[in-house]
Order: C-alpha cells, then sequence, then structure tokens
C-alpha cells in the first residue's frame, strides 16, 4: 500500500468499565477452589454434571439442583500450543486445554502445565484421550479465580 | 394464506437491580417464566430472536453467552443490535414469512455492570461527535432546547410532567436532583434506570390450529420502525419523524385508527421524550403534548411506567411484556406501543397489539 | 411449514476490494461503496430500496458501537425500516436472512442487505476476540479465535485423522482460486511445503491456516417475484435458509454428556438439512454446484464439506487432497479464495453470499463455475457454535 501524506488518522483510546456480577453459583464455585475443590452443577432432568457450573440446564431448560465435586483426575478433550505471541495475552509458549474431570459431562478450560520445548515436540507428549490432573496452587496463592488451578499430565 | 402472529406467552422482571445473579441467569430465570405462561416448553419453539447491545452487556459477542439462556440450544437464533422491540418485528417477520411457527423474544440490560455513558459515548464517531461528547441525554437536551424556544414551552412543564409520572400509585420513590443536567434537562425530568428482561413467545396462526396456549392471544396487529440521520442536526426540528412514520405505518396496517386505541405504551426515560413521543404519534399537536399528558385526563404509560425503573434498550419490549399481561384481564381492545434506539432517540419501532386478528397484517 | 409467504431473490451484488486498511475511506463511506454498487447491479435507484438491513459483527474492531446508526445517511437507509444483525461470525449470513424475512414476510419488496468492517482500525484484534468469552470461566486462558480454532483441529485429528497437510492443500487451493478474483485480499502462488513451514501460531495452526483481518464492505439487494420480474433478467433465488445456535462452552461440544461434537460441525449440518428441506435438494453433491463455506483456518473447510454433506469426514481431507473441491472439480468450494482470503468479519458471511450470488447470476467473472443452477452460501460465528445456511437457485423453488 503507498503511503499518502494527504490522509490522516485519528488515535483514539477507550476505556469502559465493568462490575460483572458472578451470581451464587459461580460465587459459590470460586469460593471453592479456595478449599481445593472443584465442583460441577447437576442436572435433575438430564442427570449431566456441567462444568462451568451455571444455574441452569441449557437443554432440559430448568433449573440446577446440586453441587457434585468433580475431579481432580481427568481426560484431556481438545489442546493447542500457543506459539505466537499475542498483545495483552501470556508469552508463548504455553499450552490451553479442555479437560473432562471425573464425574463431570462437560470439559472446562485451563493452562496445562509441562516441560516446554518447541511447539512439535510439546504436541507430541500430548494426546487427546491422554489422563491428566487438575492440580492447585498453594492456599497463600489462590485468588479464588478459575487460575487456583491448572492441569498436569498425570 | 398469510400467517398472522400473536403473543401467546411473555414475562419481564419489575423495577429491578440485580446484583445477585449473572446476567445469563436472569435472562434464563425470564425466558423459563415466559415458556411456562405460554403453557409449552423449550422444546416446542423453533426459533430465537434476541435483541441486545454488546457494550451494555461487557461481552463482545453478547449472544455466545445469552442466546442458551433465551432458550436456543440447537435452534435457529438471531441477534439485533436495537431496541427489543425490533427485536420482536424481526421474530414477528419469521412468523409472517411462514418459515417458523413458535418463537421466543428476549431482550436485556444489566445497567447496574457498566455506566452506560461510557457506553454512549462510544456511540460518536470519532470526526466530529467524539470530541464534543454529545451522547444521551445531553443529545436529548440540546433538542429540548429548540423545541422550548420554538414552541414558546414553559419549561416547569418539563417538571410537571416528570412529577405526574413520578407521583403515580404504586411507583416506587427514587433520589432526583431538580439541578440541570443540560438546560433545559434537570436530572428529575429522567426516569431511574434499572436492570431489566423482557421475554415474549410469539405464534403464528398456524399454531394455533395445531395446539393449545394458556392464554388467549394477543395479536401482532400492525408494526412500524424507522430511523432518522445520524447526525441530530440533520432530523429536522419538528419533533420525532421517524416515530410519525413508525406509528402511521404500524396504524395503517393494523387496519385502525388512532382514537380506537386504549393503550399507549411509549418511552418515558425522560418528561421530554415521552412529550415528543405523544405529539409524533398524534395524541396531542405539536408544542401542546405536556398539556396533553397532565389534562387530558388519559393516563399514560399507566400499565408499563419506566418513572418506577427503566430498563435502557430493552424498555420496548417491556412495556409489550406488562401491557400483554394487563390486557388479558381488562376490556381494552388495541395497545399502540413504542421502542426507541440509538442516540437522542435515532430509530423508533411501533407494535399494535390487538384483542383481535381481525384487519391486521 | 413450507413456502415462504412472498418468494424473493437476490437481483444485485455489491463488494469493495478487501485489503488490512483502507484509510480512503471512512467507515461509513466504504459501507456506501458496496451499497451503491449493490443498488446499480440491481438496476434499481436509492429510492426503489424499502428497507435496509445492517450487518454488523463487534464493533471494538472499527471502534464505533453505533457504526450501523452512523453509516445510515450513507447507505441510503434514513427514514427507511431499519435494524441492525450481530451473530459475530454468522453476522452476514443472519442479516441476509433477515433481509430475506423482509421481503418472504410480504411486508416488503426491496430490502438491501448492507454492512462493513475496518478490523485493522485497533492493533488489539485478538485482546478482544478474548473479551467474548465468559468473564469468569474462559478469559484468563488467552482463548481467541485462533486458540479456539486450534482446539477444534486437535479433535478432528484425534478424530478422523486428518493431517497437516490436508489442511495445507486448502491453503494453497485457496490462495490460488483467489488469484482470480480481483476483490480477494490474500492471493498468490503457495506451495504445499510453504504452509507447513510457517510457523505455528497454535498448534496444529499455522500462519497460513489463518484468515486474514480485512477492512471492507458487502451488499445485496433482495427482492419479491413481483420486482424480479419486473426489474431483472436474472435471479439468485432464496429457495433455502436455516441457522442454528449452540452453547458457547466448547467444553459441553467434547464428549461426556454431549450432544453434539465441537469438531463435527453438527450446527451446520442441522442449519443445511433445513436448508435442503427448503430448496428440495436430496443429494448435495449432485444437486449442488458451488459452495461458498465460511471457514476462516484451513481445517474448517473440511468440517464444513462434510456439515453440508459433500463428503464424509473421513474422507474431506483426502477428497480435498484429490481436487474433488478445486475449480473444475466435482463441487467446487470457495472458488473465491473463500475467508481464508479475505476476513472482513462483519460482512464475511455476506461476502460468502455474495459470491453465491454471483455464481448462481453468472458474474462471477474469472472464479465463475460453468453452468450453476444451486449454490451453498455458510456463515459462522461465537464459538463455531452460531451456524447459518443460504440455499440460492437459478430458478424459484
Ligand atoms: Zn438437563
Amino acid at each position: 500500500m503507498v503511503q499518502r501524506d494527504d490522509l490522516l488518522v485519528l488515535g483514539v483510546d477507550w476505556h469502559v468499565h465493568y462490575d460483572h456480577s458472578a451470581g451464587e453459583i459461580v460465587s459459590a464455585f470460586l469460593k471453592g477452589l479456595g478449599n481445593g475443590v472443584i465442583q460441577g452443577r447437576h442436572c435433575p432432568l438430564c442427570g449431566a454434571v456441567w462444568l462451568p457450573p451455571r444455574a441452569y440446564c441449557e437443554r432440559c431448560f430448568v433449573a440446577t439442583d446440586q453441587w457434585v465435586s468433580v475431579g481432580p483426575g481427568g481426560v484431556l478433550e481438545a489442546f493447542t500450543i500457543v506459539g505466537q505471541k499475542f498483545d495483552n495475552l501470556p508469552e508463548p509458549p504455553y499450552v490451553i486445554a479442555f479437560a473432562r474431570l471425573d464425574g463431570s459431562d462437560s470439559s472446562l478450560a485451563n493452562f496445562l502445565t509441562m516441560t516446554l520445548g518447541s511447539v512439535e515436540e510439546m504436541a507430541e507428549r500430548l494426546a487427546v484421550g491422554q489422563r491428566i490432573r487438575a492440580e492447585f496452587k498453594p492456599e497463600s496463592q489462590r485468588q479464588l479465580r478459575i487460575t487456583d488451578f491448572h492441569y498436569v499430565l498425570a | 394464506m398469510a400467517p398472522s402472529a400473536a403473543i401467546v406467552g411473555t414475562a419481564c422482571t419489575t423495577w429491578l437491580t440485580c446484583q445477585d445473579k449473572r446476567l445469563e441467569e436472569m435472562i434464563f430465570e425470564t425466558a423459563q417464566a415466559a415458556l411456562q405462561d405460554a403453557g409449552i416448553g423449550r422444546d416446542d419453539i423453533d426459533n430465537v430472536v434476541l435483541a441486545a447491545s454488546d457494550e451494555l452487556d461487557g461481552r463482545s459477542i453478547s449472544s455466545m453467552l445469552t442466546a442458551m439462556p433465551a432458550g436456543a440450544l440447537l435452534k435457529d437464533e438471531v441477534k439485533v443490535t436495537d431496541s427489543g422491540l425490533h427485536g420482536l418485528i424481526l421474530g414477528t417477520l419469521r412468523i409472517l414469512s411462514g418459515l417458523y411457527d413458535i418463537g421466543m423474544v428476549v431482550s436485556w440490560s444489566k445497567v447496574s455492570e457498566c455506566r452506560p455513558s461510557q457506553v454512549w459515548r462510544g456511540a460518536l464517531e470519532p470526526f466530529f461527535s467524539r470530541d464534543v461528547g454529545a451522547i444521551d441525554p445531553l443529545l436529548s437536551a440540546a433538542h429540548a432546547a429548540r423545541y422550548v424556544a420554538d414552541y414558546g414551552i414553559d419549561v416547569s412543564l418539563l417538571d410537571a410532567v416528570a412529577n405526574r409520572m413520578r407521583n403515580r400509585p404504586g411507583t416506587p420513590d427514587f433520589d432526583a436532583a431538580p439541578t440541570y443536567l443540560a438546560y433545559p434537562l434537570k436530572a428529575s425530568h429522567f426516569a431511574p434506570t434499572v436492570d431489566g428482561v423482557a421475554a415474549v413467545v410469539i405464534a403464528s396462526s398456524q399454531a394455533f390450529a395445531q395446539r393449545r396456549f394458556a392464554h388467549q392471544p394477543m395479536w401482532i396487529r400492525g408494526m412500524g420502525w424507522d430511523t432518522d440521520a445520524y447526525y441530530l442536526g440533520q432530523r429536522g426540528w419538528d419533533g420525532w419523524k421517524s416515530l410519525r412514520i413508525a406509528s402511521r405505518l404500524a396504524l395503517e396496517r393494523a387496519g385502525i385508527s388512532l382514537s380506537s386505541v386504549d393503550v399507549v405504551g411509549l418511552e418515558d426515560i425522560s418528561s421530554f421524550e415521552l412529550i415528543m413521543g405523544v405529539e409524533a404519534i398524534g395524541l396531542a399537536d405539536q408544542g401542546h403534548g405536556a398539556e396533553w399528558i397532565l389534562d387530558s385526563g388519559y393516563s399514560i404509560n399507566s400499565l408499563a411506567n419506566g418513572f418506577g425503573g427503566y430498563p435502557p434498550f430493552c424498555a420496548g419490549l417491556w412495556r409489550i411484556s406488562r401491557i400483554t399481561q394487563a390486557m388479558r384481564s381488562s376490556g381494552a381492545q388495541h395497545a399502540l406501543v413504542q421502542g426507541r434506539t440509538g442516540q437522542g432517540a435515532q430509530g423508533h419501532a411501533v407494535v399494535v397489539l390487538s384483542q383481535k386478528s381481525e384487519g391486521g397484517m | 411449514m413450507g413456502a415462504p409467504t412472498q418468494k424473493a431473490a437476490i437481483i444485485g451484488v455489491g463488494e469493495t476490494d478487501y485489503q488490512t486498511r483502507i484509510p480512503e475511506q471512512t467507515y461509513a463511506e466504504l459501507a456506501q461503496e458496496a451499497a451503491r454498487k449493490a443498488i446499480e447491479d440491481a438496476h434499481l435507484s436509492p429510492g426503489d430500496i424499502e428497507a435496509v438491513v445492517y450487518s454488523m459483527a463487534p464493533t471494538e474492531f472499527m471502534g464505533v458501537t453505533d457504526a450501523d446508526k452512523w453509516a445510515i445517511d450513507a447507505v441510503f437507509g434514513r427514514s427507511k425500516p431499519f435494524m441492525r444483525v450481530h451473530t459475530g461470525g454468522a453476522t452476514g449470513g443472519s442479516a441476509a436472512q433477515a433481509g430475506y424475512m423482509h421481503v418472504a414476510s410480504g411486508l416488503y419488496e426491496t430490502c438491501l442487505v448492507v454492512g462493513a468492517d475496518k478490523v485493522s482500525e485497533t492493533p488489539d484484534a485478538q485482546f478482544i476476540l478474548n473479551l467474548i468469552w465468559d468473564p469468569f470461566f474462559e478469559r484468563d486462558f488467552a482463548l481467541n479465535t485462533i486458540t479456539m480454532a486450534a482446539l477444534q483441529t486437535v479433535r478432528h485429528m484425534a478424530k478422523y485423522g486428518t493431517t497437516e497437510k490436508d489442511m495445507a492443500h486448502v491453503v494453497v487451493s485457496s490462495w490460488k482460486n483467489a488469484q482470480r478474483n480481483p476483490r480477494a485480499h490474500l492471493k498468490g502462488v503457495l506451495t504445499i511445503d510453504a504452509v507447513l513451514e510457517s510457523p505455528y501460531f497454535a498448534w496444529p495452526l499455522k500462519r497460513y491456516d489463518c484468515c486474514p483481518r480485512s477492512s471492507g464492505a458487502a451488499a445485496v439487494v433482495i427482492a419479491s417475484e413481483r420486482v424480479v420480474r419486473q426489474k431483472a433478467t436474472r435471479a439468485a433465488w432464496i429457495s433455502g435458509v436455516g441457522g442454528v445456535a449452540n452453547t458457547v462452552y466448547m467444553g459441553d461440544r467434547m464428549g461426556g454428556a454431549r450432544d453434539t461434537d465441537l469438531c463435527d460441525w453438527t450446527e451446520l449440518e442441522l442449519a443445511a438439512r433445513e436448508a435442503y428441506r427448503q430448496a428440495k435438494i436430496t443429494d448435495p453433491v449432485k444437486e449442488l454446484d458451488v459452495a461458498e463455506i465460511y471457514a476462516p483456518f484451513s481445517s474448517n473447510q473440511l468440517m464444513g464439506v462434510a456439515a453440508l454433506g459433500l463428503s464424509s469426514h473421513h474422507q474431506a481431507g483426502a477428497l480435498t487432497q484429490e481436487g474433488f473441491f478445486d475449480l473444475g472439480g466435482e463441487v467446487p468450494v470457495n472458488p473465491s479464495g473463500g475467508t481464508l482470503c479475505a476476513n472482513p468479519i462483519a460482512v464475511t458471511a455476506l461476502v460468502r453470499v455474495c459470491d453465491a450470488a454471483l455464481q448462481v447470476l453468472g458474474k462471477a467473472g474469472g472464479y465463475q463455475v460453468p453452468n450453476v443452477h444451486a449454490a451453498v452460501a455458510t456463515g459462522v460465528g461465537g464459538s463455531f457454535q452460531f451456524q447459518t445456511c443460504m440455499v440460492l437457485t437459478d430458478e424459484p423453488r
């Protein structure tokens, strides 16, 4: 593209703050992480245990009724190794994984921590269906965020 | 024969600021209540229409998270970023096309999670408008100042209309400063904004032939919608032209005159906007809207009063929901409901509801 | 549910060139170029347009939340029925269907569907695309559209044996097709090795497996049967439409109590089933002459051809390598170069509709497929959770 000096560009920044209500279900889940517990929500009609936990079953369209503890073991359902630096996102390489924790019917996203290498080397050590384990940060470092735990290969 | 469309179930929140629920949970509860009101289940609907704003929701494609609590799992779902009433109109177009039978329309805003004024600022294009910062309600004030001058209006009428709406029996109290936000509009001229969700289940005339619903249908007999120029200065100062066009078209399609409308539900985020609405749909002559509200003896917005709490963006659908519920047990035959969209009410949508289907679209 | 209340067809198509930045035009002017071209192509004047549907996805890229309302005057929408449709990446497909509903309902004789995007007005696109996720559970993991596609592709490889080479063939073919499309953003001669040797963005997706960020605008004019008979010599009849939404949570779509699998594009399969039913298509390979599939990542095209019934999931890679979906093949897929060669997000799915319509109208120029009687266009959005499908034919059905 030819640079033209008759065309102006106006730089604009725009900041908007939000306070997202977590609600009772998400709050209880995040507080559970502080105690090293991962819990899904159970649907009274189809019996599924959903993670992320939600107040209702999207399929049966009824309120979920109880907490079910899941994990810490589980199955790797999908993963990727990020090789590119994106603005405002972590330094590569790192692994984003979806794992279905034992006792749950859906997979939950988290980072998977493993020995680093080239993207190809790391890809060779990972496979869909592999066993993983959820590992918590030391209690003092937990912030009641989803990142209070991560996955490791079992 | 072309199908017609009717509201068969509805639910909405009332004058609520909700910090104990996720937005998604509020949507689920309201959508579920609307299905229950219709006496049907999620399996019975074949499509979902959402009307919401990403920027108010703080989610860049907010329907990603909100479509499922609205009942859309493996259904045909679409979202408009215009008023809740525009959502109802697209849902109705779908039914009228003959390709859909039963639809869910949901609209919301959870303004307790954001600062709407920050969001409105982003609505302004960056070259001519954003630095000046004429967002709602400042844009509205510029229009009001011109209106007051053109028609020789006593500005105390803006106070009087707001007070009349606020002092309705059963309307919650709220603090409202009598200080100028921007001349001639004072904070006390504005309705308090609240969180809101409204859900409406609509069905085709064919669906009635095949199944029963819990309530008598409320027919969507006419609708019109229209959006004016982006820059206020290009819209003309003689009232809300696009609302005039939209309401005339909605009544024409419904085959009824304004005089046979028993229930009117107009935008009431401020007394000024309510006055503009009354004039644009033709209840009062230009420059006489305030007098009409105060003296006509007609209790405007009596079934859905935003001065008890106004949910931005979804207010039109919220009004439809409240009015539909109230009309079921009243002798009222026809209702005209308005929703607005854009800064300074750039666009409007009007829906005419009727107890009977004859003569409509 | 049978035929629409009123039949409708696309009689005008307008597109701008797609490129990274378009500093010569403001956003509104860009949208106008496509609107003007579509109206001229339909041999109509702006006054003949009765209603407008505006196609606009997230506004954070171009930075004005009322983008549509800013552009209203420019696209001849002022003082007309006007609404903005937004379903993420699927926006253009949803908007085209909403425009169709305006006419199919019998309320309007003409409707302009138009939109524009300037994705590169911000350098923070993938950061913005992180904000689409659940703020409590998913934003922390650097999820964006590229990592989301990588997760899905890993499942497709595990389930169907798809290889990076299969995916590379999709890229090479798309870039080659795009050379015939004067509006395409990326085009040129790529080799399989060049694709395979490009750096990993998110394993197994490499640089060339990913679509560009484009600016540009697109529009179609939809008209009733009455207007078509009076004004048009050719028309691309909208013979079938479908749309399906699924849960945002990708984890619900992998194992466990799943109804669908993320890598199967079941949402498109269901949407196509409805569109085919309306268009009376029973054997898509035989009856469809061309497909414009919204495939922003190379692997998506393999999922798309299977979901549309043009292949089995297992065979999609092999058929791609054999040239089954090339120009001159059995069912050409993305002869325009597709989304891999231009992705102006707000209108990408509308561009698919434009390109499918051009094929039916016989106006696709250098990438025209001979004798097109039926074409299909798709759109995908969100976490691959929204799919739309439209069948266009040369005669009403
Ligand atoms: Zn369930």
